[in-house]
């Protein structure tokens, strides 16, 4: 997977920065920190890629859209690939705990193991791990962006409750 | 399944190194081969594959923690400070491993990242090798590598002590600068 465009969305939990490949997109960050990334571009295939990233998530965060429909070029273990193909089945509103998600993928007994692999998705929001919840709907964490305070944001402008 | 996994209850098959301690296995799932660029970090690595030699690992990752509070969160700029007192301090805590050699070193250590002000993410990368996958054929874990031998060296070189080939090779796995879990584990790439 090579990186050829990256560009950047100002976006109501900060700015996002997203990066493609000709054939999708391969990560999303949210308000990374440092030297915000300069947009560039050596491939017009991947900046289409995140051009229509970037419309559908001004739909998503205007309330328009509950469902990503882009080209995906990211990669993992087999398993994180398992766990997060899972996770981009819950549209906008729907949550699931690490719990339902092992059993979903098959493997009951390994909600714990599963944890590392939400938190690995390279393209949050689009996959949407932030709605992966304790068994009880506690918050359990989020690795992205500014963690339980971007987690928490996302979850209330989903309508989905927690503790 | 082959004799370099073993799945474990939870329905995962993981590296057979692995006991069933949720402790290692949380370190083997989360840490073990997750690439570390952070500065302090490595030099935590380097001071506990150190501390390492001549015992397991997971006597030292029992004792991580123990470690950090010792070591101050083994920030160079702190650990290089370390005086005598320090060092008594250090040989009287049951929550590390209580070797004078070892715990000497680690603060030489410190003040040579201190002193020639080194910046252990670059100094160390450097020696990573192009291609961090080991191979599938024919799997089996090596001791030490080409690379590992060649940063141990410069480590040598600048003044480290307790950083053997070994202990290098088994920086690298821990690292991510290789990736080594065993073909069928549920980690490898």
């Amino acid at each position: 997977m090579e990186l050829s465009a990256i560009a950047n969305f100002d976006s109501p939990v900060g700015i996002l920065t997203i990066s493609a490949s000709e054939r999708g997109i391969t990560a999303l960050d949210i308000a990374p920190s440092g030297k915000p990334r300069l947009p560039f571009s050596t491939s017009d295939q991947a900046m289409k890629h995140i051009k229509l990233a970037i419309e559908q998530l001004k739909e998503f965060f205007q309330g328009e859209r509950s469902v990503f429909d882009l080209a995906l070029d990211i990669s993992g273990t087999s398993f994180q690939q398992l766990v997060w193909q899972e996770i981009a089945k819950l549209p906008k509103g729907e949550f699931a705990s690490y719990g339902e998600l092992a059993q979903r993928i098959g493997k009951p007994m390994a909600a714990r193991a599963i944890g590392g692999a939400v938190g690995s998705n390279p393209v949050p929001i689009l996959i949407g791990c932030h709605r992966i919840l304790g068994s009880t709907k506690t918050l359990t964490g989020y690795s992205g962006g500014g963690g339980l305070l971007t987690k928490k944001w996302l979850l209330d402008f989903e309508g989905i409750s927690y503790k | 399944m082959t004799q370099t996994s073993r799945l474990h209850p939870d329905g995962l098959p993981r590296c057979a190194w692995l006991n069933d301690d949720p402790l290692y296995i949380d370190y083997h799932d989360n840490e073990w081969g997750v690439a570390l660029h952070d500065h302090e970090a490595l030099f935590e690595n380097i001071a506990l594959e150190g501390f390492q030699a001549g015992l397991s690992w997971f006597t030292i990752l029992r004792r991580r923690e123990g470690f950090r509070k010792a070591f101050e969160g083994f920030k160079p700029a702190s650990v290089a400070r370390f005086e005598e007192t320090d060092v008594e301090r250090l040989m009287a805590d049951p929550g590390i491993i209580r070797n004078r050699a070892k715990i000497l070193a680690t603060i030489s250590n410190a003040q040579i990242v201190v002193e020639r002000n080194l910046d252990l993410n670059e100094l160390l990368w450097n020696f990573a090798p192009p291609e961090p996958l080991t191979q599938t054929q024919g799997f089996q874990w090596l001791a030490t590598s080409k690379e590992s031998d060649a940063m141990s060296k410069e480590l040598k070189r600048l003044g480290f002590r307790f950083v053997g080939s070994t202990t290098m090779y088994a920086l690298m796995q821990s690292v991510g600068m290789v990736q080594d879990h065993a073909p069928d584990c549920f980690r490898r790439p």
